[in-house]
């Protein structure tokens, strides 16, 4: 009987029509059958509660998602809409995400998007349901991000619950999803997040044997390094004292360099079918883990939610490896943590601050333009944060340098960071475009792509057994668990200052600041946590002050992170151990690995772009 | 050697032409050493530059037996204004065959100096020379009257003008107390007179030229002679195949500006993409992959470049990073209209690299 249950709401939730048995009519608008023009956002899913639908079209209107939806019975409904606008932090009047809904291919009266300054439920008004099978759908007016998370059809006045575990509760009813999520199976290792490191570390243990799920939220892999945020990889592979280490970055890192460049430059395609190629591994992409299950410190299960559907999955394995970059997975389970810049006494690291602060480096929404060959219009686009001669930025493209966030929260402000990353870019361009002295130079241009999966670079670290610092790498204190290498500067951001002059703590432009390093082996005892006994960590959320993160952060070192992870978690799973258990009894077993490392294609090295500069080996 | 003599040498060796001759000719501020004293035919033009009238009407060019320019040579003589206080300066300045910078001679016993009369040491010509040579220099940007806030009078390096963290200080750059000197040179090597050299170029242009350029062994004048083959599309069917041949050269800058000649309207002509891609055979790994990103760029290519860079995977010649991007190439028309396309893939689809097989078999799946 309960597998029956299972199976009929994962078939409703597999034609994503939704069946409603009774009033109200619930809709989560990511899980449309045809989304237009909509972009799926999950990147707030644990602020705000679920993942949306987007019109970004960079001021351009997109096309319209709809979906249909039987109602029970027929009848006057009020339609509530969860929605905001995005850009009320820094501007009092109607904000520019505009758009109306569209039941049965006419559109309501009400232009919802433009007000509200968190989500909420708004009344779109009243609608007429005169025959049980509806069209429903979203008609953006503006292509300037508004924003749909879900809807409701209700024939009383009430709006569905805005506090988000009633929400949760309230959708789960709604949508006929089971409070028990089903079971994804068993793993060797979880591995949570497919950025580089993850994936490496997927590909190297499954090359090992081991039986790997990989979740990753997005639909592609490669995270930063992705054609969603178009980061290049950065730093050097194949070093001593581990040359070996860097083969699976070598095999799926793209062929060329570039920030912010056309999205055929970052090999999705490679980084997807290098991992399907992998048997033991079962990949699970658009999933984003958002609970665990603990018993004596050690994490038993993840919960993953699928952004489209909202099926939730648990995945139960005696390893797990937390690559989410924001080092959720230890975070949820209760695993130490640090976010900010310590003070110098903490370390007493020559380029730690006097006192501790909350300071962390930004994150980036990249974007460029195009030439084309007739003029293209962009409409005026004011929104609080004024452009003119002497602030505006004169460039028709922006990569890491667009960088914004460093004095806000990089977990829980992060809406409003990527939004204030969207904010200045349209309404820099829209100076350009429109308002500039400079204007007829823009003419033709047309802003090609901007992002909106921001680029993080800096949120939790987890702390490990050892927490790496800036002396033990500048002073080439080599430790016994010495791992793989870290060659990139230590390379910190700052708010640029002519833009803190312009736009006082409002900077969306960034400088870095570099100390020239010694290729340096990160001891293994930062990729795993101190006190959850059973979690790896690979990539930006490992075990490092906010100095070290400056240089290990760099992708082919993240990278190399993940390959000595996958090794790591065969050591653990032979000798039936922890991840301590490896670097106490079983280091040797792991050093062998990482000699020979999980190459499988002898790919030729085209990750010669971006290797950054170093002080040359350590004799 | 004086320190002046000393640096005369060193620009002067940098030319890498040593042969002796005399003029007949004389002018009378012409050294008779340094540039001046190479071998080859010196020619004359003359050109009206109004704001540099002291200088002479005369742009001398010295020609090597082919008829290409060993350098081209201005004498110039020109006031260099502090606050209405001005001071003449006296020198050569020599271009090369292409119109980059090339070097300078100045007149025995007359010096450069600076702002407070001392004369210029050899590190002050070395910076100069690296000033004058920087095409992008921080001074393109700056006018005559920008330069004031950072007065000769006032120490230069202590005064930061331009606080952009990108960008170096003007202090950085130009030579201490002589910052209006640099200016005034700099923008005097990137004037009007580099747009005349242009211009004679330009007026010499013909096949005969060209060959000669490309035959030079100069990466220089090669350099040149493809840009101008870009710009005049007349000389294309002549010269292409000289190009094409440049795509292996080992210098790999002459290489890269090889291949980028061969701008998508060239490459539309399905000849050119065969040759290109046989080319392929001859470079190295990093061309290889530049020659695909450029197929790629072009969106569709001719069915005999996919079944050769095909039969280069399945040969090993190109490994398995070029795999998906040779598979962005393949249209279903080149399945279905290409047997030997069509059995290749299909022997791929088979592969025992997993990796190979998967893509493959989508490929054909998602052309079926
Ligand atoms: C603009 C910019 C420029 C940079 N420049 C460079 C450079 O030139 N070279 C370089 O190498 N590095 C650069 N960096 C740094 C580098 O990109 C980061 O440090 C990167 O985060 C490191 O890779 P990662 O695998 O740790 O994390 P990420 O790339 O962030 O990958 C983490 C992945 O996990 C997914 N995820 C997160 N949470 C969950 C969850 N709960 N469930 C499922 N999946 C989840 C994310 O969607 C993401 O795909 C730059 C960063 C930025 C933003």
């Amino acid at each position: 009987m309960k597998k029956l249950a299972v199976l009929i709401t994962s078939l409703a939730l597999h034609f994503s029509s939704f069946s409603q048995s009774s009033n109200p009519v619930f809709l989560e608008t990511e899980n449309f059958q045809n989304k237009g023009g909509w972009v799926v956002d999950q990147q707030f899913m644990d602020l705000m509660g679920s993942s949306y639908l987007m019109a970004h079209g960079m001021g351009v209107p997109v096309a319209d998602a709809e979906t249909t939806v039987e109602f029970q019975s027929t009848g006057e409904y009020t339609v509530f809409v969860r929605t905001f606008n995005w850009t009320s932090p820094w501007f009092d009047g109607e904000g520019p995400g505009k758009f109306q809904l569209v039941v049965n291919g006419k559109k309501t009266k009400q232009v919802l998007g433009a007000s509200g300054s968190e989500w909420l439920w708004q009344n779109a008004g009243k609608v007429n349901i005169s025959s049980t099978k509806v069209k429903v759908g979203l008609h953006d007016l503006t292509g300037f991000n508004g924003r749909v998370d879900a809807i409701c059809f209700t024939k009383g006045n009430t709006p569905p619950p805005n506090d988000l575990e009633a929400l949760e509760t309230f959708r789960k009813t709604h949508l006929g999803i089971s409070m028990t999520p089903e079971k994804a199976g068993h793993f060797d290792l979880v591995v949570v997040g497919g950025g580089i490191a993850g994936t490496t570390a997927a590909i190297s243990a499954a090359r090992l044997g081991l039986q790997v799920a990989l979740i990753q939220d997005r639909p592609v892999l490669g995270g930063n390094n992705s054609s969603e945020v178009r980061v290049h990889l950065g730093g050097r592979i194949n070093v001593n004292p581990f040359p070996a280490l860097g083969d699976v970055v070598k095999e799926i890192g793209p062929t060329r360099g570039g920030n912010a460049q056309p999205a055929d430059y970052y090999e999705d395609e490679k980084k997807m079918e290098m991992v399907l190629a992998e048997q033991n591994i079962s990949l699970f992409t658009n999933y984003r883990a958002f609970a665990v299950e603990t018993k004596n410190s050690r994490i038993t299960e993840v919960h993953a939610r699928n952004i489209e559907n909202a099926k939730e999955l648990t995945f139960s394995a005696p390893l797990f490896a937390d690559c989410t970059g924001d080092g959720t997975i230890g975070f949820l389970a209760g695993a130490d943590y640090a976010m900010g810049r310590e003070g110098r006494s903490e370390f007493e690291e020559p380029t730690a601050p006097e006192i501790a602060d909350k300071m962390t480096m930004g994150s980036s929404v990249q974007w460029y333009s195009v030439e084309e060959s007739n003029p293209v219009a962009f409409p005026a686009f004011r929104y609080g944060v004024e452009f003119n001669s002497s602030n505006s930025e004169k460039v028709t493209m922006g990569e890491w340098t667009w960088e914004t966030g460093m004095n806000f929260d990089q977990i829980y402000d992060f809406e409003r960071i990527r939004d204030y990353g969207l904010l200045v870019v349209y309404s820099n361009w829209s100076f350009l475009k429109n308002f500039s002295p400079n204007k007829n130079e823009y003419t033709n241009r047309r802003l090609e792509w901007v992002a909106y999966i921001a680029g993080k670079r800096e949120s939790r670290r987890l702390l490990g057994d050892l927490i790496l610092k800036e002396q033990d790498i500048t002073n080439y204190v080599v430790y016994p668990d010495a791992s793989a290498p870290t060659t990139w500067t230590i390379d910190l951001h700052y708010p640029a200052p002519k833009n803190t002059e312009h736009f006082p703590d409002m900077e969306f432009k960034s400088i870095a600041v570099h100390k020239k390093i010694h290729p340096y082996p990160i001891p293994y005892r930062c990729f795993y946590s101190r006190n959850v006994d059973n979690l790896f960590m690979a990539g930006r959320n490992i075990s490092v002050t906010h100095v070290a993160l400056g240089t290990v952060r760099v992708m082919r070192t993240t990278g190399m992170m993940g390959e000595v992870v996958g090794m790591a978690a065969l050591v653990a799973k032979r000798n039936n151990t922890t991840p301590r258990g490896v670097y106490k009894n079983h280091l040797d077993e792991l050093k062998k690995l990482m000699n020979k490392g999980v190459g499988k294609y002898n790919a030729e090295n085209m990750q010669k772009y971006n290797e950054g500069s170093t002080l040359g080996p350590k004799e | 050697m004086t320190n002046f003599k000393k640096y005369l040498f060193q620009v002067t060796a940098t030319v890498g032409f040593f042969l002796f001759v005399s003029f007949s000719n004389t002018f009378p501020e012409r050294p008779k050493t340094g540039f001046w004293a190479m071998e080859g035919k010196l020619i004359t033009h003359y050109f009206e530059e109004k704001t540099d009238s002291l200088s002479g009407p005369e742009l001398f060019e010295l020609q090597d037996k082919n008829g290409l320019p060993i350098w081209f040579g201005r004498h110039i003589f020109k006031d260099v204004c502090i606050s209405g206080e001005c001071k003449m300066i006296r020198l050569w300045l020599f271009w090369d065959g292409t119109g980059s910078y090339l070097g300078m001679q100045i007149p025995d016993g007359e010096p450069l100096t600076k702002s407070d009369h001392t004369e210029f040491q050899q590190e002050d010509y070395v910076k100069l020379e690296g000033i004058l040579r920087d095409t992008a220099s921080i001074l393109k940007a700056l006018k005559q009257e920008d330069l004031i806030i950072v007065p000769d009078s006032i120490d230069p390096y202590e005064v930061d003008g331009y606080t952009a963290a990108t960008q170096p200080t003007l202090a950085e750059v130009v030579v201490k107390d002589a910052v209006y000197s640099c200016h005034t040179l700099w923008h005097t090597v990137y004037g009007p007179v580099q747009n005349e050299i242009n211009t004679v170029l330009e007026n010499n242009l013909s096949e005969k030229f060209l060959a000669n350029m490309f035959a030079s062994q100069n990466q220089g004048y090669i350099s040149r002679a493809i840009k101008c083959v870009a710009a005049h599309p007349e000389y294309h069917s002549a010269f292409y195949p000289e190009i094409m041949h440049l795509v292996k050269s080992d210098n790999s800058a002459l290489a890269n500006q090889a291949l980028s000649y061969f701008r998508p309207e060239i490459l539309a002509d399905t000849v050119i993409q065969q040759q290109l891609v046989l080319v392929m055979a001859d470079t190295y790994m990093n061309m290889k992959y530049e020659i695909l990103w450029k197929f790629i760029g072009l969106g569709k290519v001719n069915e005999q470049v996919v079944l050769e860079l095909l039969n280069m995977f399945t040969s090993q010649e190109m490994g398995v990073g070029t795999y998906n991007l040779i598979l962005r190439l393949v249209t279903p028309e080149h399945i279905s209209g290409n047997e030997q396309i069509a059995r290749i893939l299909s022997t791929l689809s088979q592969d025992e690299n997993g990796y190979v097989r998967n893509l493959t078999k989508k490929i054909l799946n998602k052309e079926q």
